[in-house]
């Protein structure tokens, strides 16, 4: 008997320890007297008072369910109205996390390859880090799904409203666009990592954008193309650029169409990207001055006469900075034109079909 | 064949929720102890888990429609549910939508 007492004790502690202390005392009286009900109907069933207990328990079903049951609380993590958003946000931000830590890590072993000396030790070496640094990436990626989850969890409790609920009307519904208003999420997806890409790179690897030449010894050395010492005072510009083109490519993802927010996103990055390439890419401190004087004293070649022998006399470092600023200007000038014709073509309701 | 078990088995499960509070209100006109409600019921052929039935009851007393007091007089203390006046309100207009569809449920199946 007292095992048997023991038990049901040990069920009812099970239930109301999940429960609000206020409301335990009852409850748990109240399942009191129904356990022993239960019991007192199968008295005299011929089975043993354990096997009674145990079958009664049974019947009552899991502590945690019939707790559950109690509190009356949400049975699940995510309700419909955010999962759709969840996935979405999720995908994206895996992709991102797994992509920029492969390029960093390609980036990475190739430095270093670079500056060891191309023994068969320095190659283990270098294959052992990456290995390390790709062993890391499911940890983060766990890291990152933890962390939308948990804020998507938060949103849940609180109810956090992601866009305002406005009553549904019948002329609301979206107009089916034309085919060529459509903006593909494979694009714009690819559009954010080469932007995450390129603000990694800025931030964490300045000094790899240049020049990759051989040394003597077979070495590969990077000779930066801008100015380190400046770079500090350069770079919160280009990152602002890259953000503007992220916000833009999740803009387009988000709308999946042209319409007149995706324009106006497009124009306003566009002309701040072409703003930051005309302020900053002119100025000769940008750049980084011993650039031909380095690669000539690594390589022991005289470039330009290297660039004339290729063919490519106009790839001197005096026209870099023009180069680079005209393909900006250009792709600036390209993607708003496209964005505002096809938008104004297509994207807007009752555009002519 | 399993299939089709388990897919009528969540169906019927699923009539079946529509139909308990009213079939617990339904009884409750009178003061009665939850066990006694599970095994009347069950008597009269409406099956409800207790372990359903119970947290039910508590919600039910939440909302105001029932009311509950804990009788000390027998042997062991038990609880015992009624319907509020409020209680009464909603079981009269939960009863007139239940006799409306199944006018109209059978209307439409013996079409």
């Amino acid at each position: 008997m007292k095992n048997q007492n023991e038990l049901v004790k040990r069920y009812l502690y099970d239930v109301v320890r999940r429960l609000p202390e206020t409301q335990r005392k009852d409850i748990e009286e109240e399942l009191e007297t129904l356990i022993e009900d239960m019991l007192e109907e199968r008295a005299d069933n011929g089975k043993s008072e354990e096997e009674n207990v145990q079958e009664v328990l049974r019947e009552l079903g899991e502590p945690s369910e019939l707790s559950a049951k109690y509190r009356g609380d949400k049975q699940y993590l995510l309700g419909g109205e955010y999962y759709p958003l969840y996935c979405q946000i999720l995908k994206i931000v895996l992709i991102c996390v797994a992509a920029g830590m492969l390029i960093v890590t390609a980036v990475d072993s190739f430095v270093q390859v670079g500056t060891e000396t191309m023994s068969v030790d320095g190659v283990i070496n270098v294959m052992q880090d990456s290995m390390i640094n790709i062993g890391a990436i499911p940890s983060a990626l766990i890291q990152a799904f933890g962390m939308v989850t948990l804020i998507f969890w938060f949103m849940e409790q609180n109810q956090v409203k992601v866009k305002e609920k406005v009553s549904w009307s019948v002329d609301k519904l979206p107009e089916i666009p034309e085919k060529k208003a459509l903006l593909s999420r494979g694009d714009s997806i690819v559009g954010i990592i080469f932007n995450v890409l390129v603000g990694i790179m800025l931030i964490y690897i300045p000094e790899l954008m240049g020049a990759w030449v051989k040394t003597d010894s077979g070495a590969m050395v990077a000779i930066p193309l801008f100015n380190m010492e400046m770079w500090n005072l350069v770079l919160p510009l280009f990152v602002l650029s890259v953000v503007g083109g992220l916000a833009d490519e999740l803009v387009k993802l988000i709308k999946g169409r042209y319409c007149l927010s995706v324009m106006w996103t497009t124009i306003v990055t566009s002309i701040f990207s072409v703003f930051v390439a005309v302020k900053v890419l002119p100025n000769p401190l940008v750049w980084n001055r011993k650039f031909v004087e380095e690669i000539e004293m690594v390589t022991g070649k005289n470039l330009s006469e290297v660039l004339a022998q290729t063919g490519l006399p106009w790839l001197a470092f005096e026209n870099l900075n023009q180069l680079l600023m005209a393909v900006i200007i250009f792709a600036c000038v390209l993607e708003v034109g496209i964005t505002v014709y096809r938008t104004l073509r297509y994207g807007i309701n009752g555009a002519k079909k | 064949m399993s299939e089709m078990n388990e897919i009528l088995l969540s169906l019927t499960q699923e009539l079946r929720r529509g139909t308990i509070v009213l079939s617990v209100l339904s009884q409750l006109n009178e003061p009665q102890y939850g066990y006694t409600l599970v095994k009347n019921m069950e008597d009269k052929g409406v099956s409800v888990d207790t372990n359903t039935l119970y947290p039910l009851l508590r919600r039910l007393e939440k909302q105001e429609i029932l009311i509950s007091e804990w009788d000390t007089d027998g042997s062991k203390p038990r609880k015992y549910y009624k319907r509020t006046e409020f209680g009464d309100a909603v079981y009269l207009k939960l009863l007139q939508q239940w006799r409306e569809m199944t006018d109209s449920m059978e209307k439409l199946l013996n079409n």
